[in-house]
């Protein structure tokens, strides 16, 4: 099992260069090897899977020196393993849609090998052991989304947005590294089982503890597209929608949640959870409204992501590790189908993003509409989809939580309600009624069976099938099945607001659109628009700071310094360097003579000195 | 079994009869990696006085890696069978355990180093080839003069050296190190490396300043170190004031410099100031693993810029600062591979040179010689101006070429062997710590 756990995660590293090499001979062997390699890393997790009775451990050191030692060490358990079915499975889908969506590129081989190495990134940070493997292939999937998200790089707009998620992403990571410092220093051990244990134990000061978390929490905010650290997420769009899903479902932002659930009792003992529960229930409320008015497929989607994973981010918050994962699981399948399925129309509608010039595509790509809508039905949590499960543990696990009951409860409910609103208009809006834009719905074409319908069949069936088996993967990713909690009523009332909701989009979006536009034009309506539009102006006040005081104040001072203090001495330096130069260059002539008399001198000054110190 | 050295010797013999043919590359190749196989299995010269250890062994598998990647950059049959010839005996010397195999195996290193050089074609070759002929005879002499003293002191050749610090015994020791330091570069026995580096052919300068360098340091660590050890009053100081000179003369001469080959030359005494500081903390238990790791970086990097510099000149005929401008544009990859080796001879983390730095500096510290190992920093710190200049040159200026000359193909499957050597070093260091 570890030499299986070792080529899993050296595989995508091989596997990127290799497609990349073999792409460059022929472009059509990128796309294949890449295939067959997503292929092989997901088999070979399913192997880890069903032959899986304990942990793999493997305590590597990377190199010590005396006494001072860093490890990189790999540990599989059953939390990774989910992990990595997600990262593999979901990542070989994708691999396979892009076959279709990526052909026309010139540049298959950069893609493919970003792509493995992306999935390589993630494939390293889910297994890592301790926080250096976990810090390098968080740094890795830094990297890659960079690269992937600016993939189109000769335009400005993609190349802004992977500049944007880079900066964003790195503020956290800046933290995360603070926070291996502080570990390191406090404890002398960067082991991620060995730390929830010395937290629980209480052998680390509580205050020190406390600031560790919310500095590991503020990295996970950064990946995960939390408030405020989000507007990345929706400027990835820019990036191919194949790459979206693999960021949004497969991998990138699940690290932050994954960090936190792999340090839950760190956090639980570091009573730091209540912050995680009230950073996911804003970021959830702002996800959600601001999805609701969204006018590109891609960006409703995104916003989506952030809400939802917002609530998983609460589950944990909440203190039930088994609720906030097992919705982590059932949003990156559905998430992934969901924008898979964008991809699909994007592609097959010339690339228009605006849903507003869609309608009624259901004629053209009935497969398409349908799958897409058992991801919408799981993600507004109707029964028996994954996604009404988890969520409705979720919410349970707020209201029972006497320090989440109150406004992070009813920010968590009225979020999960929103989910219908903002996703039925998206459904309803491509889908049904009127093609509103004649001329491209003429140009829609068909999209193909094999490489675009397939994949999103296999996961819508799977976002309803998981359903059925709640239990088991709660008891996989948290090690227990939770007890049932019942809340009377709830049920009801969710499903009762849900189904309103769901009509008054139906009825809004499809039989009255001409209402849409008497609305807006109000000004009430209008300004709260433009508020949510702009995800509340949160990117805008994050530059404003950024121009304002960071450029303005902190670097005008910091160059002030640098001119007339660092560069001044630097200055001064080069004068004593020219005079230092110039004594050593007399020292040496050139001649063969001078350089032998050099040898002379040195044998009998060394005598001298020996004689003069005593040796002789 | 048989051995490497046996492997090599053997070649460097067979392949004069292969000059002008298709298989003298591929041959000579070949028998590295037979000579890398015989050394991974721990086999030994098959004299009297020679031993080997883990730490020589991995040494020589570095060594016969570069020698690989050297062949496979060179182009003129005679200097692969002199890269044979001097392959062979840098393992009788890095295997010498006894004082008459370490001195003879010395010598053989430094005949044929001249040798090497001595395929003369240029003015410029024949002035380089003299000056270090007559500084190598010179430095035979003082060798010479100091085994005089220490077998008059009563030491014995076929046994290792002694730490008995007799009259005699002390100067024929302080006798025999100045000259061998010749080899090292250590001021004031540097005079002829400065022009004998910038003057012959870059791939012969890489095989000097890269190979012959980094195997005597670590051959005359190994054989030195339990005598400096033991006298670590005397040898302290002394040593230590060298180390300071050489590093501080390499880095500030090195900073006015317009050719590049003279750069790296400098830069090459710069560094051989730094493998001193690991002789003069003798009594820290880093020191060995310290010079082992320097060693390993060095020849890497040295090779790999030198070797790449050739390339350079064979391709754009660039020599300067001037020429070499806009680079980049001309030839990426190249460029790549001559940035990533100047960066690790800067010290940038993550590759060899940073971490052979990093041990050595720790082994200072660890022996009380801070104050040493600070002014080995600030000269490292400095060093980083006239490397990162380079590099300036190479990305951010603009510059003219000439139509190319040569289309270049395994000189680069070569620097790409050195690169990944580099990386590797730097990033797993574990192998070298056991």
């Amino acid at each position: 099992m570890p030499n299986l756990a070792i080529t899993l995660l050296l595989l995508p590293m091989f596997g990127a260069l290799f497609a990349f090499v073999s792409g460059k001979i022929n472009r059509k062997f990128a796309f294949w090897s890449a295939e067959l390699i997503g292929l092989s890393l997901f088999l070979i997790t399913l192997k880890l899977y069903s032959s899986y009775t304990m942990p793999i451990d493997l305590p590597m050191t990377w190199f010590s020196l005396g006494d001072f030692s860093i490890p990189f060490g790999i540990y599989i358990d059953k939390l990774s393993l989910v992990m990595l079915l997600i990262a593999t499975g979901l990542g070989f889908l994708d691999i396979h849609f892009a076959h279709d969506y990526m052909k026309e590129d010139p540049h298959q081989p950069r893609y493919y090998a970003k792509v493995l190495f992306f999935i390589g990134g993630m494939i390293l940070l889910v297994s890592a052991k301790d926080m250096v493997s976990l810090f390098t292939g968080w740094e890795f999937m830094g990297l890659a989304s960079y690269l992937l998200i600016s993939f189109w790089h000769e335009q400005s707009v993609p190349a802004d947005a992977g500049v944007s998620a880079f900066l964003f992403t790195r503020f956290g990571d800046i933290f995360l590294f603070a926070s291996i410092g502080l570990l390191f220093y406090l404890t002398g051990s960067l082991d991620l089982v060995h730390l929830n244990e010395l937290a629980t134990t209480g052998k680390i000061e509580q205050n020190m503890m406390y600031l560790i978390a919310v500095f590991i929490f503020i990295a996970a905010i950064g990946k995960s597209g939390q408030f405020p650290l989000f507007p990345w997420l929706m400027r990835a769009m820019e990036g191919p929608t194949t790459v979206s899903a693999l960021i949004h479902g497969a991998t990138m932002v699940n690290s932050g949640i994954y960090i936190v659930a792999r340090l839950f009792d760190f956090y639980v003992a570091a009573e730091a959870l209540i912050v995680v529960a009230a950073f996911g229930a804003i970021s959830a409320f702002i996800g959600a409204t601001s999805a609701l008015v969204q006018s590109e497929l891609k960006k409703v989607l995104a916003y989506s992501t952030m809400s939802h994973l917002s609530l998983a981010f609460i589950g944990l918050g909440a203190g039930s590790l088994a609720a906030g994962m097992t919705h982590l699981v059932n949003h990156a399948v559905f998430k992934a189908l969901l924008f898979l399925g964008a991809g699909a129309i994007i592609m097959s509608a010339a690339h228009v993003k605006d849903m507003w010039r869609f309608g009624g595509l259901k004629a053209k790509m009935p497969l398409v509409a349908l799958f897409m809508g058992l991801g919408a039905l799981s993600l507004s949590g109707i029964p028996p989809f994954s996604g009404f499960y988890s969520k409705d543990a979720i919410i349970i696990a707020t209201l029972t939580n006497p320090q989440t009951d109150g406004i992070i409860s009813s920010l968590t409910l009225i979020s999960g309600i929103l989910s219908i609103a903002y996703i039925g208009r998206l459904w309803f809006l491509t889908f049904a009624g009127e093609p509103r834009d004649k001329e491209l719905f003429e140009k829609t074409s068909k999209p193909s069976f094999f490489w675009i319908t397939l994949p999103l069949g296999i996961l819508g069936v799977a976002t309803l099938v998981m359903g059925f088996f709640q239990g088991d993967i709660a008891e996989l990713v948290s090690g227990s099945v939770p007890k049932e909690e019942h809340i009377s009523g709830l049920f009801i009332g969710l499903m009762s607001s849900i189904s309103l909701l769901g009509l008054i989009v139906y009825y809004y979006f499809v039989k009255r659109l001409d209402l849409t536009k008497k609305i807006a034009a109000q000004p009430l309506m209008r300004s709260i628009h433009k508020v949510l539009f702009n995800g509340y102006f949160i990117e805008f006040f994050i530059h404003y700071f950024a121009r304002e005081v960071i450029v303005d104040g902190f670097a005008k001072a910091m160059n002030w310094i640098d001119t007339y203090i660092i560069d001044a001495t630097v200055n001064a330096t080069v004068s004593i360097a020219q005079r230092v130069k110039t004594l050593f260059a007399k020292l040496h002539s050139g001649y063969a003579s001078d350089n032998s008399g050099a040898m002379a001198f040195g044998v009998l000054l060394l005598l001298v000195i020996l004689f003069v110190g005593g040796a002789m | 079994m048989i051995s490497a050295f046996t492997i090599l010797f053997a070649m460097s013999l067979v392949s004069l009869f292969f000059h002008r043919s298709y298989l003298l590359k591929p041959l000579s190749l070949v028998a590295l990696l037979g000579a890398g196989y015989a050394t991974f299995s721990g086999t030994v010269v098959p004299l009297i006085g020679f031993a080997t250890n883990e730490q020589i062994q991995l040494f020589e598998l570095v060594l016969e890696l570069v020698l690989f990647a050297t062949i496979l950059h060179e182009s003129e049959d005679i200097t692969i069978t002199q890269t044979l010839f001097l392959g062979s005996a840098s393992v009788l010397l890095l295997q010498s355990d006894t004082l008459i195999s370490f001195i003879l195996s010395f010598e053989a290193l430094s005949i044929i180093s001249v040798v090497l050089v001595s395929y003369i074609k240029t003015k410029d070759q024949a002035e380089g080839a003299v000056k270090m002929f007559i500084a190598g005879s010179m430095a035979t002499g003082i060798v010479l003069l100091g085994v005089a003293f220490y077998l008059m002191g009563g030491g014995m050749l076929l046994a290792p050296l002694s730490t008995q610090g007799s009259l005699f015994m002390g100067i024929g020791v302080a006798l025999m190190l100045a000259g061998l330091f010749y080899k090292l570069t250590i001021v004031p026995f540097h005079g002829w490396a400065i022009d004998t580096y910038a003057l012959v052919r870059h791939s012969h300068a890489a095989i000097l300043s890269g190979v012959a360098k980094t195997v005597a340091a670590l051959a005359i660590f190994k054989i030195f170190a339990p005598f400096l050890a033991e006298h670590i009053t005397l040898s302290m100081p002394l040593l230590a004031t060298l180390a300071i000179i050489t590093m501080s003369l390499g880095n500030f001469l090195a900073l006015f410099t317009k050719n590049i080959a003279r750069i790296l030359s400098y830069s090459s005494i710069a560094h051989a100031g730094y493998m001193l500081i690991a002789f003069v903390a003798v009594k820290s238990s880093y020191a060995d693993e310290g010079i082992l790791y320097m060693a390993i970086a060095y020849i890497f990097m040295q090779s790999g810029a030198f070797l790449a510099l050739d390339s350079m000149k064979k391709e754009y005929e660039i020599e300067t600062l001037d020429e070499l401008k806009g680079f980049a544009s001309q030839n990426p990859i190249l460029s790549f591979f001559f940035t990533l080796q100047l960066f690790s001879l800067a010290g940038i983390p993550l590759l060899a040179g940073f971490l052979a730095k990093a041990v050595v500096f720790y082994a200072g510290v660890d022996a009380g010689l801070w104050w040493l190992v600070l002014i080995a920093l600030l000269n490292s710190a400095l060093s980083v101006g006239y490397y990162a200049w380079i590099i300036k040159s190479i990305y951010f200026d603009e510059g003219t070429f000439k139509a190319k000359l040569v289309e270049l193909h395994l000189p680069l499957a070569s620097q790409a062997i050195l690169a990944v050597g580099t990386l590797f070093f730097g990033v797993y260091a574990g192998i070298i710590f056991r």
